[in-house]
């Protein structure tokens, strides 16, 4: 590359590049600064090393969070795959009532985070939520939902599920939009059923797309706030108690910024993990194929 | 010279005369602007947000030369954001803290000293007048006066004189833990298998500042301490575990408390009372005007009772807390927020709290006033003498604002991992002495 060319080149480059130096690496930066001091009651106080971190690992309720945080990411990611999955195929044609329907999955989307968890924490409630009257008109006795570790965590899961299947549908209607026709045909003409025309053609061709959506849907997991404040508060019983939940009382309710920053140190480092070892795996399975 | 350029010409003349005396005028009655954040807004229309501006526009009216801009913020978060605000050095001139986050406070060391600034200057009169002289001493801490207190709460038992009536209890009769458990399973209603009024409204989250049944039965029982010598907490004992137990048995053996209340906050426990579908219930005496403007089953049977306790001997205690002023170590204008903060915990804003603010007056002056002598401040002067008879203050040096859900972690625990109640309780006591 010509020299005029390259400096263009980085030019255009630039822009991007700050807001990623500002937004990504200087909050990365600052936080690991942060989780090697004693930060109380937001002031920075003396260098202690790996003395936060050290705190972690002998702390039961942040091994607890990270097993909820893993468990509920994981769960959540295979059900909202599954089901954006199983919308996409469903609407994917160019009739009025995929169109309308689409729209109408997407409402929980659009709705706001918030906003949704309190509907969803309103409409469970046994005590003075819809659910149980609506299970008392069909003689269903509904469970207290909220009040028990197994149903809440559950609970926890339809909140993501409900909100982000339509994210999923979304990314894969559009990998799905992208398959030419033309390949579905030719393999229709030579007699290929519904079954081998999607794990032959369409799952293979729709792997890039696939994979973007999983590892997009896997960070929102691993990382929601929302859903546990809101709908659970990490109950009961620390049940639903995830690690981002976790950071944000220790540092903004414990006042305690060093070790919540150690907390977010390790939160990135295993995004960072989980995202790798999906992409392994994919690749894995798309040289498996073709090979 | 026409008669239409002489009119010109004077008003031209007036509006010369006029322009620098209006903007003079206007420099003079606000050349200083103090900053305030606080939950309350003074165009809102809540009793104590209507409270809040009656007391700005006397203080504005008695010093033109002053004027309070409000920016309210969210109550749950008040304390930190001035913290964090004033780390960053755009705090505002006066500060509303909450009692819980008074720790934060004082350990930030943020707040400027209010002593020199307002309360050296009080007279002796005014010191004799204040119904809660604990409070100020509470705010004073290692010399340095971080806060004055505007308005006191306490965590209060709701109860409903009617529901009492029907279950032919006397309230007065419910006096231990076994009483009120008692008393509450006579007012619970059930329609086959569901139950349309609980027994008791039980905040049993992990949400902070949640405080439940075991943190008031503990402190009664400890002389109301929850905390030993430099913040160490004083949970896992013999008199935590009873009051765990106690807390865990309206849920799984007297079953007054509904499962769901692992979930429930004070406010919604609150909810619950006003909606009709629990019996009795706990929250901030904060609420008390809320209840009444909104309870369907009528205003007049609402009543607050004293807590009960393990021995009958003493009520309860009364965990105090409220809304207190500070002043930012930062600001440019310490003298005139000073005056203000003055001013605003003072006894003629004190009028005003407690009509239209619905709050108990912390001023004797006050109470005594013949206005606040009808009915209707029968139980502001009910929950003053509770006060007066059990008030328990938490130290404000210390970290305290998560201890009541380290509690309600110890009763989840309790009654749904099957974990004994002194193992609960001491990972609970290591909670709390971690994040002091």
């Amino acid at each position: 590359m010509h020299g005029s060319a390259s400096r263009t080149a980085y030019m255009l480059l630039l822009p991007a590049l700050l807001i990623e130096v500002v937004f990504v690496f200087a909050p990365l930066g600052s936080s690991l600064f942060y989780s090697f001091h004693r930060v109380r009651f937001f002031q920075l106080q003396e260098w202690i090393g790996f003395g936060n971190y050290l705190g972690i690992v002998g702390d039961p309720g942040f091994l607890n969070a990270l097993l909820v945080t893993a468990s509920f990411s994981l769960i959540t990611l295979a059900l909202t795959f599954g089901v954006g999955f199983a919308l996409a195929l469903l609407l994917n044609r160019d009739a009025a009532t995929s169109v309308l329907m689409r729209t109408v999955v997407l409402v929980p989307y659009v709705v706001a985070m918030l906003v949704g968890s309190l509907l969803l924490k309103w409409l469970l409630s046994v005590d003075a939520g819809l659910l149980p009257l609506a299970g008392a008109w069909v003689g269903l006795d509904v469970p207290t939902i909220l009040g028990d570790p197994d149903y809440a965590f559950a609970a926890l899961i339809a909140n993501g599920v409900w909100r982000d299947s339509a994210f999923a549908m979304v990314l894969l209607l559009a990998g799905l939009r992208s398959i030419p026709p033309s390949l579905i045909a030719a393999a229709r003409m030579d007699g290929a059923g519904p079954l081998r025309i999607l794990v032959e053609i369409v799952l293979p061709l729709l792997r890039p797309v696939m994979v973007i959506t999983c590892a997009r849907l896997l960070l929102h997991f691993a990382n929601v706030l929302t859903f546990p404040l809101i709908l659970t508060g990490g109950g009961p019983n620390s049940a639903t108690e995830t690690v981002a939940l976790r950071i944000f009382r220790i540092g903004f309710e414990d006042y305690d910024l060093g070790r919540a920053n150690a907390m977010a140190v390790l939160l990135t480092l295993f995004n960072i993990a989980a995202v790798a070892i999906m992409l392994f795996l994919f690749r894995k399975r798309g040289r498996g194929a073709h090979g | 010279m026409t008669d239409r350029f002489r009119v010109t010409r004077r008003a031209f003349a007036a509006g010369a005369i006029a322009t620098p005396t209006l903007f003079g005028t206007k420099a003079a009655r606000a050349n200083e602007v103090v900053s305030m954040w606080t939950f309350l807004s003074p165009t809102g229309t809540t009793p104590r947000d209507r409270a809040l501006k009656l007391i700005i526009d006397r203080f504005e009216a008695q010093n033109p030369a002053i004027k309070i801009r409000v920016e309210s913020q969210v109550w749950s978060t008040l304390a930190e954001r001035f913290v964090m605000a004033h780390r960053a050095g755009n705090a505002p001139d006066i500060g509303w803290v909450n009692g819980e986050n008074m720790g934060l406070l004082v350990n930030a060391g943020v707040a400027a000293d209010l002593g020199p600034l307002v309360t050296e200057k009080w007279s002796p009169a005014l010191k004799q007048d204040l119904v809660l002289p604990a409070a100020n001493e509470w705010l004073k801490q290692g010399g340095r006066q971080h806060a004055l207190p505007i308005m006191a709460l306490s965590i209060v038992l709701f109860g409903r004189r009617d529901l009492f009536r029907e279950a032919g209890i006397d309230p007065a009769s419910v006096k231990t833990w076994e009483d009120f458990a008692r008393a509450a399973a006579r007012m619970q209603r059930a329609e086959g298998n569901r139950v349309e009024r609980w027994g008791t409204g039980l905040p049993l989250s992990t949400d902070r500042t949640t405080m439940s049944f075991a943190a008031n039965a503990l402190m009664g029982s400890q002389g109301g301490r929850l905390f030993g010598d430099r913040c160490a907490p004083l949970l896992a004992n013999e008199h935590g575990a009873r009051a765990v137990e106690m807390e865990a048995d309206l849920v799984r053996r007297h079953r007054v408390a509904s499962p769901e209340s692992f979930a429930h906050t004070l406010d919604d426990a609150i909810e619950q009372f006003i909606g009709g579908r629990v019996a009795m219930a706990s929250s901030g005496n904060g609420r008390f005007g809320n209840v009444v403007d909104r309870a369907a089953w009528g205003a007049t049977e609402l009543m607050m009772m004293p807590w009960p306790s393990f021995d009958a001997a003493k009520p309860g205690p009364q965990y105090m807390s409220g809304w207190f002023a500070a002043i930012s170590r930062n600001s440019r204008r310490q003298e005139a927020a000073a005056r203000f903060v003055d001013y605003m915990c003072g006894p003629e804003a004190m009028e005003y709290w407690t009509e239209p603010g619905g709050l108990v007056p912390l001023f004797r002056s006050v109470g005594e006033k013949p206005q606040f002598r009808e009915a209707k401040y029968d139980p502001l002067r009910s929950l003053a003498g509770m006060w007066a008879e059990s008030e328990v203050w938490l130290p404000a040096d210390c970290n305290v604002a998560r201890t009541f859900t380290d509690l309600n972690r110890a009763t989840q625990r309790v009654v749904l991992g099957n974990v004994p109640a002194l193992q609960a309780l001491r990972e609970a006591e290591a909670a709390t002495r971690a994040r002091q």
